[in-house]
């Protein structure tokens, strides 16, 4: 049994975590819940020696834990999985997964590559990931990063696995991949630990469920007790309804943007068409790699385009590089990866909020930015998205996932685009957040008369919001769904119509 | 910490005391050991703080800025120019085969070598682009490219300089050198270039992740370019403040450059791996790798061991500065 008690943890500015205690029993698997910055991944952390606890003590199996580091963690077997992937791009799947046991592999000082890739490809095989070990991680996608640290985590035989938000970037299939090997380890008396923010998963494969609300546990029980209207109240201290947004009047308005035969040889697809209206907001459904972010990138020129048009209000236009898509038409990309192509961590909140706008800032005329100016202009988005950091100088390093997240659709909004394409908005974001995200979402379309293109794997979240929706498989679009009483009706019937057109 | 109307407002800054702020500041340390050092040399030497050399430290300190400015336009986006010195030995054999062979004026000879180290970094700057080669490899090569031009063409002699040029590096303005007023100039343009223009903030953000920056709709490429140019151009003017100061112009000039600007950024507190800058710390760093060389000639140190304590010196700062940052994250 592992057990966390009266743990406390502060840093500069915030009460991460406050006089915790949980108890984590063997053979079980133990949700942790809780908004954007609630403390759970600090408290993960804290178990596995990364931060010290200013007050308070882990033990496991009744003796006291005194951790420094995570290698020592490693060494009583208790294994993490990050919230965010870290992993050498330059290195191969299976260096990755035995970096830190090299030891184990070498001779003399030199290295076993034979017993490396066949130690690997025992652990992929578990998570079920399909690849051969010597190819280069830069290569893969986020899910297949993501199978690859889990893979790693477990093939340091672990006991104790804490996996922080691990299915944020998989698949639904990859997901059931990860569940069915989640409950072999349970089987084997395993202590795991996750975090997650997608209610369905948690009541599929939790056993119990402990509830954190800025920095202090609220509750914890079986899962028997727990349906998602209470624990939605334990997450955001009150109770939470679903609303149905209704019609998106925009089908008979002027298309805004089309994009005509756009063709890539890099990401191997041809001939892919679209057209948006003014103030839609169109989906593009579809797994990860199945295309849809693929096509965006490839119209905007930011991975190389071999062929297509692209037309605005009709006109044909030419986007040679993004900055033409940004400086002269307008369109905004909110990317699907907000820490390695979405923000600058090591700048502040500030800095990042404005990095495209800093012309909004500049002392009327004159090229300089006035930096009470461009202040004022980040504190503004920054209030408009509830965006929780203890102040605009905070480096955008620091803030909780989620809240890294609303800084990359807040220097968007700062940029004031007309097309705004929304990459994966809400992987990793809390109920509250995600849902306040939606809103905001729907409103730059419904209100501002914006339009969106947003891609997403989320069906609920392509419901809600969507009034059109491309299916994307297999890098080609397989079907479009459209129409108002289309998305009148029940939740489900729908997500039923497009797993049917998805197939 | 869940509603924060306070943002709009400049933050924490007005609640913390005057020490403490300055103390969070990552170029207080450059700060105190320039006060140091002062302090110690003075005590010490006779003739530290006297007029002649004060001219003579904020001369060479000039010089020194525009060479670590030279590294410091690259180092901000996280790159390196190993050819800054063979760049300023171009530029120094151009101007003075200009003057002394063809009797050129000094201003068109200028003019000539500014013109010559633009296109040094122009080409330096499209090789890193197109060939998406380490920058390091390509100006190491540049860099043998640059100084066997230089050698070539002079042949190992130096050059005369003209009247108007040696002027600069012999007038005063008030206790300090002209020089050093081109210095003080280089660094508030720095300043404000950084703070306050976006050309500034879109070299920071190349700096703090490229493909975030590229996303971003800054040109990356134009910004890498141009920052080489500038890094060249800088290391020009460095070669002709240097001939000023020296009255000749030698085609060895730069020989040890690569390192004094590395050493100028890393005891001023620039980060390599790009993304930041403080002019004060800049400032502070040119002039502590200065008086550190003329203080410890006035200390009768032997010439053949100065490099020791400059090395020592320069652990010491980078060493005093990362204790200050973690304390500084601590106490925020
Ligand atoms: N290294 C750090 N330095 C400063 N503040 C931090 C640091 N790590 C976390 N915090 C702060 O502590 C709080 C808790 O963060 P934590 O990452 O544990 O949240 P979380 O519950 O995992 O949220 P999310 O669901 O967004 O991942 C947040 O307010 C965050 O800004
Ligand atoms: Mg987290």
């Amino acid at each position: 049994m592992l057990e966390v008690s009266g743990v406390s943890k502060s840093f500069p500015g915030v009460k991460a975590l406050q006089d915790i205690s949980v108890q984590f029993h063997d053979g079980e698997i133990h949700a942790l819940l809780g908004e954007n910055g609630a403390g759970k991944s600090t408290l993960m952390k804290i178990i596995c020696g990364i931060y010290k606890a200013d007050k308070g003590t882990v033990s496991l199996d009744g003796k006291e834990l005194k951790l420094h580091g995570y290698g020592d963690a490693v060494r009583h077997h208790i294994s993490m999985v990050h919230q965010e992937i870290q992993m050498i791009p330059e290195a191969s799947i299976a260096e990755n997964i035995i970096n830190d046991k090299i030891a184990q592999f070498t001779k003399f000082g030199f290295v076993n590559w034979k017993a490396i890739n066949e130690f690997a490809l025992k652990y992929m095989k578990e998570v079920g990931l399909d690849l051969p070990p010597e190819k280069k991680v830069r290569f893969l996608s986020a899910a297949h990063k993501q199978l690859i640290q889990i893979a790693k985590a477990l093939s340091a035989d672990a006991r104790v696995l804490l996996l922080d938000e691990p299915t944020s970037s998989l698949t639904l299939h990859e997901a059931d991949v990860l569940f069915e090997l989640v409950r072999k380890l349970k089987e084997k008396g395993m202590i795991i630990i996750f975090v997650s923010h997608k209610l369905e998963e948690v009541q599929v494969i939790a056993d119990r469920v402990t509830v954190f609300r800025d920095g202090k546990l609220v509750g914890s029980d079986h899962i028997k007790n727990m349906e998602n209207s209470r624990i939605i109240k334990m997450m955001i201290g009150r109770d939470f309804v679903y609303s149905y947004r209704g019609r998106l009047d925009a089908g008979d308005k002027d298309v805004v943007l089309e994009a005509k035969n756009i063709t890539s040889r890099i990401h191997g697809f041809k001939n892919l068409s679209f057209q948006v209206h003014r103030g839609e907001i169109l989906g593009f459904y579809g797994l990860v790699g199945s295309g849809r972010t693929e096509l965006i990138r490839t119209m905007l020129n930011i991975d190389k385009c071999d062929g297509g048009e692209v037309f605005l209000e009709g006109k044909p236009v030419k986007i040679d590089s993004f900055k033409t898509a940004l400086h002269k038409y307008k369109i905004g990309y909110v990317t699907e990866n907000r820490k390695e192509e979405g923000l600058f961590l090591e700048h502040t909140v500030g800095t990042n909020i404005c990095v495209n706008s800093l012309n909004k800032s500049y002392y009327g005329r004159i090229p300089f930015i006035n930096l009470k100016k461009e202040r004022e202009n980040a504190g503004f988005f920054a209030n408009r998205l509830e965006i929780k950091t203890p102040s605009l100088s905070t480096l955008a390093g620091k803030l909780s996932g989620g809240n890294q997240q609303k800084i990359s659709i807040a220097k968007w909004l700062a940029a004031d685009c007309d097309i705004l394409i929304i990459d994966e908005p809400t992987v990793g974001v809390d109920i509250g957040a995600k849902e306040y995200i939606h809103e905001l979402i729907w409103n730059l379309a419904a209100k501002e008369g914006k339009t969106v293109i947003l891609i997403s794997s989320d069906m609920n979240e392509m419901i809600s919001l969507a009034r059109r929706i491309l299916i994307f498989k297999d890098k080609q679009i397989t079907g479009e769904l459209s129409g108002e009483e289309f998305f009148a009706k029940p939740g489900e019937e729908i997500s039923a119509e497009i797993g049917k057109s998805f197939v | 910490m869940s509603k924060n109307e306070k943002l709009s407002s400049s933050g924490n800054g007005s609640k913390t005391s005057l020490p403490k702020r300055f103390f969070l500041q990552s170029y207080s340390s450059a700060i105190v050991a320039v006060i140091i050092l002062v302090a110690v040399f003075t005590i010490f030497t006779d003739a530290f703080l006297t007029p002649f050399n004060i001219f003579n430290l904020s001369r060479t300190a000039a010089v020194y800025s525009f060479i670590g400015a030279a590294q410091l336009i690259l180092m901000v986006i996280g790159d390196m120019n190993l050819g800054i010195g063979g760049c300023g030995a171009l530029c120094t054999v151009v101007m003075g085969t200009l003057m002394a062979n063809y009797g050129v004026g000094t201003f068109p000879s200028v003019l000539a070598a500014l013109a010559v180290s633009a296109l040094c970094g122009l080409v330096i700057g499209l090789l890193v682009v197109k060939l998406n080669l380490n920058p390091w490899i390509i100006t190491l090569a540049m860099s043998f490219i640059f100084n066997g031009l230089a050698i070539g063409s002079s042949h190992g002699y130096s050059y005369e300089m003209t009247e108007a040029l040696t002027w600069a590096g012999r007038k005063r303005v008030g206790m300090f050198s002209f020089l050093f007023v081109l210095m003080v100039v280089l660094v508030v343009i720095l300043y404000i270039v950084f703070r306050h223009t976006k050309y500034g903030r879109d070299v920071l953000a190349v700096g703090g992740n490229r493909t975030a920056a590229r996303l971003s709709g800054i040109n990356v490429n134009w910004i890498v370019i141009s920052c080489n140019i500038l890094s060249c151009m800088f290391a020009c003017i460095a070669a002709i403040l240097w001939a000023s100061r020296t009255g000749t112009a030698s085609p060895n000039t730069g020989s040890d450059w690569m390192m004094y600007s590395i050493a100028v950024c890393a005891i001023g507190g620039i980060p390599l791996l790009g993304g930041s800058f403080t002019a004060l710390g800049f400032f502070c760093g040119a002039w502590i790798l200065t008086m550190v060389r003329n203080g410890l000639t006035m200390l009768n140190v032997d010439v053949y061991y100065e490099q020791v304590f400059l090395g020592l010196i320069i652990l010491l700062a980078v060493s005093v500065e990362s204790v200050r940052a973690r304390m500084a994250e601590k106490m925020m």
